[in-house]
This record gives structure tokens, sequence and C-alpha cells, in this order.
């Protein structure tokens, strides 16, 4: 069956349930060398991803829960797949678009994409997840990675 | 035909989210075929713009723009964006 998530990875095994870090830079490397270490990403990812988020912030304070949504270019890329990070506690990232808006994150959405014009669908419905109340809570929720990864998976057949 | 650049820090992620957002709100609005969405870079703002109607962007832009620019990050979110639909018709209009 096909739908929006298309060949994008969604697995417990890039899901880590407790990140301890400090600051974005901190949190965003620790997710980014679990990806480099699963081989979905090129050691380089882990870099550029930091170095992005410094100057294009992805803080985003949805309604329910602030997230960040770390990325960058897809030379970096080796496979298509969305890691998903629980921070132990809040890190302060900068609002993607209005740096100077703090956002106090509680889980990263880390993205490996690598054919940008073919994951419209893909990028659309996970921003429609985001913004459906609920979502993100039950995300949190989630004592494993194995169902955590099975319910985000869930919410693109919806 | 009115042209608009839709800008994210790489060209790929946000502005792909948002091209659909706005897409389907100005065609909701009955917009449909009188506007074309090209995604770029916030980087490629200052030359590029020139040659656009309006430029929406999901980031901050490193150089000028030399057309309206609307910032595009409510689409993200879900909410706040009728204003913002608002304003994009607004200047579609023109």
């Amino acid at each position: 069956m096909s739908n929006a998530l298309g060949d994008v990875y969604i697995s417990p095994e890039l899901i880590l349930m407790d990140i301890e870090a400090e600051t974005d830079q901190e949190a965003i490397e620790i997710l980014a060398k679990h990806l480099y270490e699963k081989d979905i990403v090129k050691e380089s990812y882990i870099e550029a991803v930091k170095a992005r988020e410094k100057v294009f912030s992805t803080g985003l304070n949805f309604e329910e829960m602030g997230i960040a949504i770390p990325h960058t270019d897809s030379i970096h890329v080796k496979k298509q797949a969305i890691a998903v990070g629980i921070l132990k506690k809040n890190v302060q990232f900068c609002h993607m678009g209005m740096p100077e808006i703090p956002v106090n994150v509680e889980m990263m959405f880390m993205m490996a994409i690598e054919k940008p014009e073919s994951q419209v669908d893909f990028l659309g419905k996970m921003m429609d997840i985001f913004q459906t109340e609920g979502n993100l809570r039950g995300l949190k929720s989630c004592t494993t990675a194995s169902e955590l990864a099975k319910r985000f998976k869930g919410f693109f057949d919806t | 035909m009115k042209r608009i650049l839709l800008v994210c820090g790489s060209g790929i992620c946000t502005s792909t989210a948002v091209n659909q957002k706005v897409t389907k709100a100005l065609e909701d609005r009955g917009l449909k075929g009188t506007f074309q969405i090209t995604q770029g870079k916030a980087s490629e703002v200052a030359e590029k713009s020139k040659q656009y109607d309006l430029v929406i962007s999901t980031t901050v832009l490193g150089g000028e723009c030399h057309c309206p620019l609307i910032i595009g990050t409510p689409f993200l979110l879900g909410r706040g964006t009728e204003p913002v639909v608002d304003k994009i018709v607004e200047v579609l209009k023109k």
C-alpha cells in the first residue's frame, strides 16, 4: 500500500527516547551521529546539519509542544529517513523564520531527505500530523521506540 | 499569471511543505491558474526576486528582497494562516 510516507524510513532503530543535551547543537549532534552510525547519512551530514541550524533555525512552536525539524542538503543523505529524538529536558532552539523567538523543544524530528521534489506529499502530510492536536503528545507519551515508530507510521495511513 | 518565489534555507524542505499549503489555500480562494509557484533558496532572493511578484519565506533572508515579502511560517504551524492568505491574495490581485 502506498501512502504519503513513500520510501521514507521510520524505524525503532532511528528513535532515541532519552537524549540528554544542554544546547540545540549538542542535541542535534547526538541524533545526527546516530543517523550516521545507522548508515542513513554520510559523515558530512553531522557538521552540515549543525551548521545549517545556526543559520536557518528549525524550531517550531506548535500549540501543543515545541519541536525542531533539523535537516540539511540532500548531498549528505544516503537513505531517506526521519529520526526522532525525545529530549530528557527541554532544549532551547530558535524559531524557524523568526530566530528572535525561542522555542522550548521537547522532541526533534531529524530529516534525511534525498529527493525533495518527490516528497511534497510526505512533507505536507507531516505538517498536518504535527498540527493535529494530540499527535505530538501521543508520540511523546510512548514508552518504547517500537511503540513510537508504530504510532508515527500509523499517522501517515490516516 | 503572478509569479511567487517560495523559499526556505535549502529550498527543499519547508518550502515544499508550504508550497502544498499555499497552493491549496489560494485554490480555495478561487485563484487556481492565476499564479505560479517556484521554490528556491533564501540565499537566491536578492538575485532572483526582481523576476517575481511575491516572495514567501519560511526563514530569514540574507539579502535584499526586490518585491513584496511575506513570512510563511504560519503555514507550517497551521494557525494564523488566514491573515497571511489575505495578504498573499492582496498582492496577487494587484
